[in-house]
């Protein structure tokens, strides 16, 4: 019952924002049918298109979890992109330095991952818990540096700029390696290992008192503080799980997608995550739709620019309006709780 | 009977599939991207000129023949040119820029029957084609025009990344520089590398530097990057710039005042050559090299001066204010330096 609640203004959403997209294709010359044609089959046509769609939804689920979970604990992390750069490069090192057993030279790499964003998300949470810097600020600042950090890393000059002429490091070992699941297309167990994560979300954010702890601090932090829960310390720590789970999203992308690290690998995955948060309503199951809802997207993007039916911005114009009408209500409706001083719980 | 159904089906399909024969060409541009007015921009237009000439052979629309991608980073490449070798329908994938090559050295042997082509680098695959050009020869004619045009006695050089691709340009034009000006040393070169082959923001800082060090003459080889060197030029009448790969003073008009000279690099030749080469049936994999002293005996060269003395030196559309005598001396000077070139004289070092 109430999952239809959720799902029908959100399918109205994403009708309307389509059929706007119609108008805006048509209005610029191209032809509707034959874009929505392709839209359609660059993201479920086939098997390797149906791929293709789930390998851009891989870190677009990672970098909504790390949205979502910060957001539940009334925090803003819009600094996911900078996380999934670090998580992407630690684990790109480990998997081409360290020399390991095949499962285990995987789980460490994505262990690399995890803390290098976990390291980014700390700072802004100790900022906000101790010295009340707004994360708003510091997370999106310290995502630039991260960027640019690792295009330092790997330009030339740079420590680990690869043997080839390209900006990127050297692949990493075999044994690091997700594997694929169909010969050719970059789709891998990152997919798989997302959707467990998003489950473990689940579990900690509604099962557990810790993340009872979370959500409450995110709903009212001077009741929380009265309750006698540390608001400090689950400040920190939501952001600390926010950078971890940005930071995987980027292992993913190393490990599986990529197999090493590749500057500015990422087209916006980071800001992709605060619409699927949104997109959501901040529910680490309902990320896992909302990531293959705006990987559907890009993908079937990417097809309509290769067709040439019509030029890749149109395509992103229709992204834009998907995720526009889509996550606007949400976000005028926490902005307005916001403004009531309450954050209503929507979590069974 | 239902075995002969299948086997009609299946002629019918092959005899329609047969009529629809129509070659398709799929080019997946480098990162810079189109309007960089240089190095995208012409092996776009050697693209768009063969897809013309297959359109009005086959009498359909320039679309149907051609389909061209903008990757955004190096990490799109691989989904581009999976996504147009699957799609099966392309006589000819061609992959612009020197970073397309080590992904497609994995790529192309998943789809052993696609033919690739990758402009500037070498992608060892059985059905790829590599075409390298001698960038130091047109570099090396550029630092010829700076050496000659210089007032401070300093030149200077803008180049896109810190890599062999570019150092070789900065390698040819410094010699050029100093083979055209005796008293110019390798320390009179400035150089900076931009990092980024689409910064025209940073590309015009880094030219202002260089201006402001006193070199009043600066060549861009940094993609669009460079057209901050062109902007930079026009803040002081005394600064003049040189474009690369094809005649900016055409292809950036609004910078024809400050332009005096570009090199040249018929990317859109090679790139042309190619797409008509699958189409005839006439292609093979293998590396093939363009300029002066290559495979092809052409391909490199510059473009200065009112008229076109040769295939090398060519007329541009540059608006430089220069007097007649300088405009024959420096055109004088070049002759010589391609028949160096050319006969063997003159040797350019490079990596």
């Amino acid at each position: 019952m109430r999952w239809t609640k959720e799902l029908i203004p959100i399918a109205g959403a994403i009708v309307l924002a389509l059929g706007i997209g119609a108008i805006v294709t048509a209005l610029t010359g191209y032809s509707v049918p034959a874009v929505f044609k392709q839209l359609v089959i660059g993201a479920f046509g086939d098997w390797y298109q149906l791929a293709q769609t789930l390998t851009q939804a891989t870190p677009i689920l990672f970098t909504s979890l790390s949205f979502l979970i910060a957001f539940r604990a009334g925090l803003f992390n819009i600094g996911a992109e900078g996380q999934l750069y670090l998580g992407a490069f630690f684990s790109a090192w480990a998997g081409f330095s360290l020399r390991l057993p095949p499962v285990l030279h995987t789980v460490v790499c994505l262990l690399f991952g995890a803390v290098a964003g976990a390291i980014w998300g700390f700072i802004p949470g100790w900022l906000r818990a101790k010295r009340g810097a707004n994360e708003f600020v510091t997370t999106m600042m310290l995502s630039y540096v991260a960027i640019y950090l690792t295009s330092w890393l790997v330009a030339p000059g740079g420590p680990y700029h690869g043997t080839q002429w390209a900006n990127q490091t050297v692949r990493i070992a075999t044994s690091a390696q997700f594997p694929r699941f169909i010969r050719g297309a970059q789709l891998s167990w990152g997919i798989v290992v997302g959707v467990l994560i998003a489950f473990i979300v689940w579990y900690l954010l509604f099962r557990t008192p810790r993340g009872y702890e979370l959500r409450a601090v995110g709903q009212n932090p001077l009741a929380a503080e009265y309750g006698g829960i540390n608001v400090a310390r689950n400040l920190i720590l939501a952001l600390v799980l926010a950078g971890a789970l940005a930071g995987l999203g980027g292992a993913a992308e190393t490990l599986g997608t990529h197999r090493r690290f590749i500057e500015n690998f990422s087209p916006g995955y980071g800001w992709d995550g605060i619409a699927g948060g949104l997109i959501a309503r901040a529910h680490p199951l309902g990320a896992i739709l909302a990531a293959v809802l705006m990987g559907a997207l890009r993908a079937g993007g990417q097809a309509v620019d290769r067709a040439g039916v019509a030029p890749a911005d149109l395509a992103s114009v229709i992204q834009g309006l998907v995720i526009f009408f889509v996550v606007a209500p949400e976000l005028i409706r926490y902005l307005r709780r916001l403004r009531r001083g309450k954050l209503g719980d929507t979590e069974p | 009977m239902k075995r002969l159904a299948c086997l009609g089906i299946a002629v019918f399909l092959g005899l329609f599939a047969f009529g629809q024969d129509i070659p398709k060409i799929g080019l997946i541009l480098a990162t810079g991207g189109l309007g960089d007015r240089s190095f995208n921009d012409q092996s776009y237009w050697g693209a768009e000129r063969a897809a013309q000439e297959l359109a009005a052979r086959y009498e359909v629309s320039t679309k149907d023949v051609f389909s061209y991608v903008e990757p955004r980073s190096i990490a799109d490449y691989e989904a581009f040119q999976r996504e147009f070798a699957r799609a099966g329908e392309y006589t000819i994938i061609v992959c612009i820029g020197f970073d397309q090559a080590p992904i497609l050295e994995e790529v192309a042997p998943d789809y052993p029957d696609q033919k690739f082509v990758v402009i500037d680098a070498v992608a060892a695959a059985d059905n790829v084609a590599s075409i390298v050009f001698n960038d130091w020869e047109e570099a090396f004619l550029c630092g010829v025009v700076a050496g000659m045009l210089t007032n401070t006695g300093k030149v200077g050089v803008e180049g896109g990344m810190d890599i062999p691709l570019i150092r070789r340009f900065v390698q040819g034009y410094t010699q050029g520089a100093m083979w055209a000006n005796p008293k110019i040393t390798e320390d009179d070169v400035l150089v900076r590398y931009v990092g980024a082959w689409n910064n025209p923001t940073l590309g015009k800082e880094l030219a202002l530097e260089m201006y402001q060090a006193g070199a009043d003459i600066i060549y861009g080889a940094a993609g669009k990057s460079h057209l901050g060197v062109f902007a930079a030029a026009e803040e002081n009448p005394a600064w003049w710039a040189l474009g690369t790969d094809v005649d900016q003073a055409w292809s950036a008009p609004e910078h024809a005042d400050v332009i005096v000279a570009s090199g040249l690099k018929r990317v859109d030749l090679a790139v042309y050559t190619e797409i008509m080469k699958a189409v005839e049936g006439t292609w093979s994999a293998g590396v093939i090299s363009y300029g002066m002293v290559s495979d092809i005996g052409i391909g490199t060269g510059i473009a200065f001066g009112p008229w076109t003395i040769n295939d090398y030196i060519t007329a541009s559309y540059s608006e430089a204010a220069l007097p007649n005598s300088l405009v024959h001396e420096i055109l004088t000077k070049l002759v010589e330096a391609v028949d160096g070139i050319m006969s063997g004289s003159i040797v350019i070092e490079h990596e």
